[in-house]
């Protein structure tokens, strides 16, 4: 090969190495910037402190211990009179009488949009039947076919509350679950008689990175804040955003370790302080 | 020339891959970099001695009159100089039953008493007078007499005692003389006075001897340093979000405490993980506890006073309250109280910190009208009777005092207008317009 030949190689080679790091650097979201992992070792004594208080810990212990930001949310835009076009195709519902909340009808079905921004939608004849493996296909089309299926929706975890099951879908952003943003699916007898959600719209992360807590430091908060739960198998460990319920425009969310058990009941520690979130 | 220029773009596509691959590997991230946060204690004014703010009313009584002075009246700290000798007691004051014939006499001799002081919250002496011996006694009034000199009378909740005093100087009475030459003169009502409202019986209704003349005053809110509110509460305030409500409020948390700002000026601060208290506390501490709060939450203004410090009921299926306490403040300005629904401060808090805060201070400002000679609340017994009958209380009045009346919630230039508080043993304020004598609302 003659040298012109291999300096041109090259040069293409270096180009593409340096598109490469370039967008590895500058364009790859902040969150896949992990900071440090647990150790095998450090996420066993992790998983030691959870047994040792009783819990039995179902679910992998996660080793991540990313630098994060906060992020800003707002309440989701979407005004309550064009809901009944998204969902029925029909912007002239009947509009119900319902003193708190905007209401309106559609034959046996009734949308509520509440002013803290929880939508629901009842179905006086509960929807068709699906059984088993299938569900979750069917009520991702479903909700697919109502205008209410996001690529953001990801499946959580399904409640099983008495007679009936409820289903979450949880919104993410860049990955990251927002652990109060959620799509509600009840299902009784394998009909769907229930969907609630509430949405929020992310914005933007805030400038200042901060190292997370580890889930080891986040067990130690979990099992002191959790030392009245007669519940003890943990079925989901995971890192996401969180926040309680405001009547606001826009505000800030924080990091999360989010532990769940197997009757429903979560609690969050937050994952800058490692305290308890309240 | 070409083959010179590729070598060039070579050489320099390597450098910057160094560069690149180098920035990837080592780059510091921010936290890293960054100046470690300086952590400042920061407070809002001086510390306030727990002395300084559990003072009493002081009444000098001559027989022919009667004068008063309040911890916010000019002349106050004079007076109590004076008098906080008659807390010097010899000894352990032992308690005291009048018999029953003699008890309406015993009482008239305690109401005729030329010095009485009177505390708001009861107290514990052992502030004034270091002896062991007086640890765990509490006061809400003491009452002293010339006929006696040597001896004080202590009102100990229900009870009375009587205690030897340290040998006062020659001059006491004297010295009493002078520093109440220039304080305000009140006369004693009959409770024939005030019907058809009823008096509880015993209740002695003490209003100023002079006509009162007042105007109403602009309101404006407290302005406090947020900024340093927010550094104060949440050490590293890059952990804590903002939260904007659509009420204007602004709130800020960490997931442990949380602080808001209503749009009106009133912030709320709630901390639930200080509750359950550990520990009982005794006056004195939850005093101290006070102001150091206030001191870390805002500072306290010298118009804010002691109102009421009140434990939290124990109860069996309520562990979450157990061993916390609630301590309210009253404002008063241009020597009146301001008088509103809420307190201008309250705070609730264990040995483990705060667990709840608000702070809604506002701030008498210049007059919109001229003075004005305020009505004789004796005249608007009637007015109040019938408000009374209206909603069917049946409650004694145990008080009543001249003040400025605050609206529930406030807007920018609002006016406060003077008022009497008609106050009944049932915890029902009545207000009422000082001019004109209309009944305004009940306060609870």
């Amino acid at each position: 090969m003659d040298l012109s030949r291999a300096k041109t190689v090259l040069i293409i080679a270096f180009l593409l190495l340096n598109l490469f790091l370039a967008f590895r650097l500058w364009l790859i979201p902040p969150h896949l910037q992990a900071g440090v992992v647990l150790t095998g070792e450090e996420a066993e004594q992790a998983k030691n402190v959870l047994v040792s208080a009783g819990y039995e810990v179902l679910t992998a212990i996660p080793r991540q211990i990313p630098r994060l930001s906060l992020l800003h949310v707002s309440r989701h835009p979407q005004e309550p009179e064009s809901w009944p076009a998204s969902v029925w195709c029909d912007a002239n519902a009947k509009r119900g009488v319902d003193t708190e909340n905007v209401s309106f009808i559609n034959g046996e079905e009734t949308l509520q949009i509440a002013p803290n921004g929880v939508v629901t939608l009842h179905f006086g004849k509960p929807d068709r039947v699906s059984t088993g493996h299938e569900l979750h296909i069917f009520i991702e089309s479903f909700l697919k076919e109502r205008g209410l299926w996001s690529e953001s929706l990801k499946f959580d975890m399904a409640m099983q509350d008495g007679s009936h099951t409820r289903y979450r879908y949880l919104q993410t952003y860049q990955g990251f679950p927002l652990f109060f943003s959620y799509t509600d699916v009840k299902v009784v007898d394998g009909r769907i008689s229930e969907i609630r959600l509430y949405h929020v719209l992310p914005l933007e992360f805030t400038g200042k990175e901060i190292q997370t807590v580890s889930v080891a430091e986040a067990a130690d908060a979990f099992v002191k804040a959790a030392q009245f739960s007669e519940v003890k198998k943990i079925i989901d460990i995971s890192l996401g955003y969180y926040s309680q319920d405001y009547d606001a425009k826009r505000w800030e969310i924080v990091p999360v370790w989010r532990f769940a058990l197997t009757d429903g009941t979560v609690f969050y520690i937050n994952a800058f302080t490692g305290g308890a979130e309240l | 020339m070409g083959e010179r220029l590729k070598t060039v773009v070579l050489v320099f596509l390597v450098i910057t891959s160094i560069i690149l691959t180098g920035q990837l590997l080592f780059r510091l991230p921010a936290l890293e970099t960054a100046v470690p946060p300086a952590y400042e204690q920061l407070v809002f004014g001086e510390l306030r001695p727990v002395t300084e703010h559990l003072k009493p009313a002081l009444h000098f009584n001559t027989g022919n009159e009667l004068r008063m002075l309040q911890p916010w009246d000019k002349g106050y700290d004079t007076a109590w100089e004076v008098l906080n000798k008659l807390l010097l007691l010899n000894g352990v004051p032992e308690a005291f039953q009048p018999l029953e014939e003699e008890n309406n006499q015993f009482l008239k001799d305690r109401d005729a008493a030329q010095v009485k002081l009177h505390f708001s919250v009861s107290s514990p002496v052992s502030l004034w007078n270091s002896s062991f011996r007086l640890h765990e006694l509490i006061v809400d009034s003491l009452y002293w007499n010339k006929a006696e000199p040597g001896l004080v009378w202590l009102r100990d909740g229900e009870r009375w005692l009587r205690s030897e005093l340290h040998a006062l100087p020659q001059d006491f009475l004297e010295n009493i003389s002078i520093v109440f030459s220039e304080a305000p003169k009140h006369i004693v009502t009959e409770a024939k006075d005030w019907e058809p409202l009823r008096v509880l019986p015993g209740k002695m209704l003490i209003l100023p001897d002079a006509p009162l003349l007042l105007a109403p005053r602009r309101i404006k809110k407290e302005e406090l340093n947020t900024d340093k509110l927010l550094r104060s509460i949440f050490v590293d305030t890059a952990l804590v979000r903002r939260i904007e409500e659509r009420d204007g409020a602004f709130i800020y948390t960490d997931g442990q405490k949380g602080l808001r700002f209503y749009d009106h000026g009133e912030l709320e601060y709630t901390s639930p993980k200080s509750e359950p208290g550990f520990e009982e506390m005794e006056l004195a501490s939850v005093m101290r506890r006070s102001a150091q709060y206030l001191q870390l939450l805002g500072g306290w203004p010298e118009h804010i006073y002691l109102d009421d410090v009140i434990a939290a009921e124990k109860s069996v299926w309520n562990r979450q309250q157990r061993d916390t306490y609630y301590v309210t403040f009253v404002s008063v300005q241009e020597g009146m109280p301001l008088i509103g629904a809420r307190a201008p401060i309250t705070l609730h808090f264990s040995d483990r910190g705060v667990v709840y805060y608000n702070r809604q201070i506002n701030l008498l400002g210049e007059e919109t009208a001229s003075p004005a000679t305020m009505i004789n609340p004796r005249l608007i017994t009637h007015e109040v009777m019938n408000k009374s009958e209206q909603e069917g209380f049946k409650a004694s009045l145990i008080d009543i005092y001249a003040g400025y009346y605050l609206k529930e919630s406030i807007v920018s230039q609002a006016v406060a207008h003077p008022v009497w508080a008609m106050v009944f043993d049932d915890g029902r304020t009545a207000v009422i317009n000082g001019f004109t004598g209309k009944f305004l609302v009940w306060i609870e």
